[in-house]
């Protein structure tokens, strides 16, 4: 039988301390949680979401890491295997782990994944090979993140640190959303040539690293290049849209990034207007058109939050409760 | 990228390969770099971009990188690095400071200032590069960071090496679309080492604070009469470590131990002043309050309310008539106090 809460006593072989589990604050925003599934079921299949679907509230992108092996996962009729799984709390998967080991799963709310519904089903529901790209990246640190005492230090309940570290793996979650989802939608090289590629790849370094300049216009990038601002624009179009908006775009995902480090010091007026944006108004309106929520609640929702109660009071003790039921295994099996 | 070169102590000190000084020129900050090899040995260096982020993965003979105030003062240094020692030993000197570095640890290179950088022997590093601006606060903050060698499998350190190795192999593999949220990524996860060295994340914010420290207070109230109760007991059971929970304290006029005291102290004070038919001794209540020694207890008690136990009680109690069975021990004890 599934015992109720997740405690240090229960750590597997290979759970070095307890399982890193925050209870939800009802009067808090949703924020990113790491559980561990402890393994101890030789034909075990975990089905995620963990939670009833039926929640419209806790719709979560989730990342699934076996503590030791590699996992495979089934969803509509399709099984993959790999490293780690990505899956959709609006769209449930069930994933088999070798016997015996423990799941570690990442679980970011749906609003803090910036991608629409679309490109959410063609990455989500499948197992990623995690020897490479983002996901080589992403599945060591939920591993250590999930092994509560991980490397750094027993000092777990650092609050500023542990959220931070949570924004890291929930930041590399939607990098390797967006890396898939780029995969999918151009397959195929694009039309330029090898020298043009070149000369792309060195024309975004350069306005990459000078994003903040408010001289960062068309011609003086051309000028820059030596080249001309027909030329550039040429080199610019395609699948990437003009040169214009994806500056914009490059622009607004670093303020998200500074917005994102959390801490609730950063103010929305003094990033918008170190990043070249006329009015705060104005900033917000273009950061909710493209990430679904103003710069202050995405602010708010990275900012430091609470750690673990050795003893709730009595309002969440339902909420832990079902939370030690997402962490235990599911009754029909 | 290269092979590992023999150390050629016995060759000629020259200038580096166009390639080398144009590699680390653009990516960090113009330095002079001397190679005790000669240069027709010395292979291209491996150089990849993701976003504003570069990657140079630097592997030759004994070399030494020094950035003086000349080259400062021609070109100020907008970038920031990060070294990862991964074979062979160096010596970093900047702000005063020299560091060791063995493989496995890595430093902060602020080209602002002037650094030298000796590889003794043939060496494997990685630089990692990045505009000071990403950076934000704790670029400010970097000459507290660098000439230090932070190393270790524990802190955030534990979990960037790794990361930082393993974007290095990827990082020629990935989109420009993909390299540019890495960037970012890799960015953040470099500002949250620089912020842990810095002890920015020891500072419990103010909202944590209001929300921990009543729940601590009553954690102790409801375990006052346990005598393991103590500072490690009350971490624990909050999931903090005892240096964060005093620090939560430090705002609050008291230590954590001092409190556990006054509270004891204050309940058995309570307990003495009630009126009971059968009231119990000083010690029986102290002893059930977690003090089991008489004078411990009765110099803590006068701590608290500035008298012993046994006139407190009187105090408060002129009119009662004690038990008459406990007096002769009474004044025995009264003597002592």
């Amino acid at each position: 039988m599934p015992s109720p809460a997740p405690s240090r006593h229960e750590a597997g072989p290979h759970l070095s301390a307890r399982p890193v589990v925050h209870p939800v604050d009802p009067g808090r925003p949703p924020y990113v949680r790491i559980s561990v599934v402890p393994g101890d079921e030789p034909t075990r299949a975990l089905t995620l979401p963990m939670r009833p679907a039926d929640d419209p509230d806790a719709r979560e992108i989730m990342v699934c890491g076996p503590l030791r092996g590699g996992l495979s996962c089934a969803h509509e009729g399709r099984v993959t295997s790999g490293g780690l799984v990505l899956a959709d709390s609006a769209r449930p998967v069930t994933v088999s782990g070798t016997a015996g080991s423990a799941l570690a799963v990442l679980r970011v709310p749906r609003p803090l994944v910036p991608y629409p519904d679309d490109v959410l089903v063609r990455t989500t529901g499948r197992a990623y090979d995690a020897t490479t790209g983002v996901a080589s990246l992403l599945l060591p640190l939920l591993l250590s993140l999930a092994t509560a005492e991980g490397p750094w230090g027993a000092e777990a309940g650092r609050d500023g640190l542990t959220t931070r570290l949570m924004n890291q793996a929930a930041d590399l979650l939607t990098s390797l959303v967006a890396e898939e989802a780029e995969r999918n939608a151009c397959p195929g090289a694009s039309g330029l040539s090898d020298a043009d590629r070149r000369a792309v790849d060195e024309i975004r370094r350069w306005v990459n690293s000078r994003l903040p300049d408010p001289r960062l216009r068309p011609d003086a990038i051309a000028e820059a290049h030596h080249i001309s601002v027909r030329r550039l624009y040429k080199l610019f179009t395609g699948e990437n849209g003009t040169l214009s908006r994806w500056i914009q775009q490059r622009r607004l995902e670093e303020c998200r990034r500074e917005l994102g480090r959390g801490g609730g010091t950063a103010k929305v007026q003094a990033v918008a207007q170190r990043w070249g944006f006329a009015t705060a108004a104005h900033f917000s309106r273009c950061f909710r058109a493209r990430y679904g929520m103003s710069p202050s609640e995405w602010r708010d929702h990275r900012t430091e939050h609470d750690t673990a109660e050795a003893t709730p009071p009595p309002d969440t003790l339902q909420e832990t409760g079902r939370a030690a039921h997402l962490c235990a295994p599911s009754a029909h099996w | 990228m290269g092979q590992v070169l023999r150390d050629m102590t016995a060759g000629q000190e020259c200038e580096a390969p166009r390639l080398w000084q144009d590699a680390f020129d653009s990516l960090i900050a113009p330095v002079r770099l001397v190679m005790r090899t000669s240069p027709v040995d010395v292979p291209p260096p491996a150089i990849t971009h993701l976003g504003y982020l570069s990657l140079l993965l630097v592997e030759a003979g004994p070399s030494q990188l020094s950035r003086t105030p000349r080259h400062i003062a021609r070109s100020p240094g907008e970038r920031v690095a990060v070294a990862l020692q991964q074979s062979g030993t160096a010596l970093l000197t900047q702000d005063g400071r020299s560091a060791g570095l063995e493989p496995g640890e890595l430093v902060f290179v602020d080209p602002r200032r002037p650094f030298t950088l000796d590889q003794r022997e043939s060496f494997r590093m990685l630089l990692v590069s990045l505009p000071r601006q990403t950076l934000g606060d704790p670029a400010d903050h970097l000459f507290r960071l660098t000439g230090r060698a932070v190393q270790g499998r524990s802190g955030v350190v534990g979990l960037l090496i790794p990361y930082l190795e393993r974007l290095s192999l990827l990082a020629g593999q990935v989109t420009p679309a993909t390299g540019d949220l890495l960037a970012g990524n890799t960015v953040e996860f470099i500002a949250l080492l620089a912020d842990e060295l810095l002890g920015r994340d020891q500072e419990p914010p103010a909202t944590t604070r209001a929300r921990l420290v009543p729940r601590v207070r009553d954690y102790i109230d409801r375990n006052l009469r346990d005598p393991d109760l103590s500072p490690e007991r009350i971490a624990e059971a909050h999931y903090i470590s005892v240096r964060y929970l005093h620090r939560l304290f430090e705002g609050e006029g008291t230590t954590v131990g001092r409190l556990i005291l006054r509270r004891r102290v204050e309940e058995c004070a309570r307990e003495l002043t009630r009126r009971e038919r059968s009231s119990p001794t000083v010690s029986t209540v102290a002893r059930r309050w977690g003090f089991h020694s008489p004078a411990h207890f009765s110099r803590a008690f006068k701590g608290v309310f500035g008298m012993p136990p046994r006139q407190w009680r009187r105090a408060r109690a002129p009119e009662e008539d004690l038990p008459g069975p406990e007096r002769p021990r009474d004044a025995q004890r009264a003597a002592v106090n």
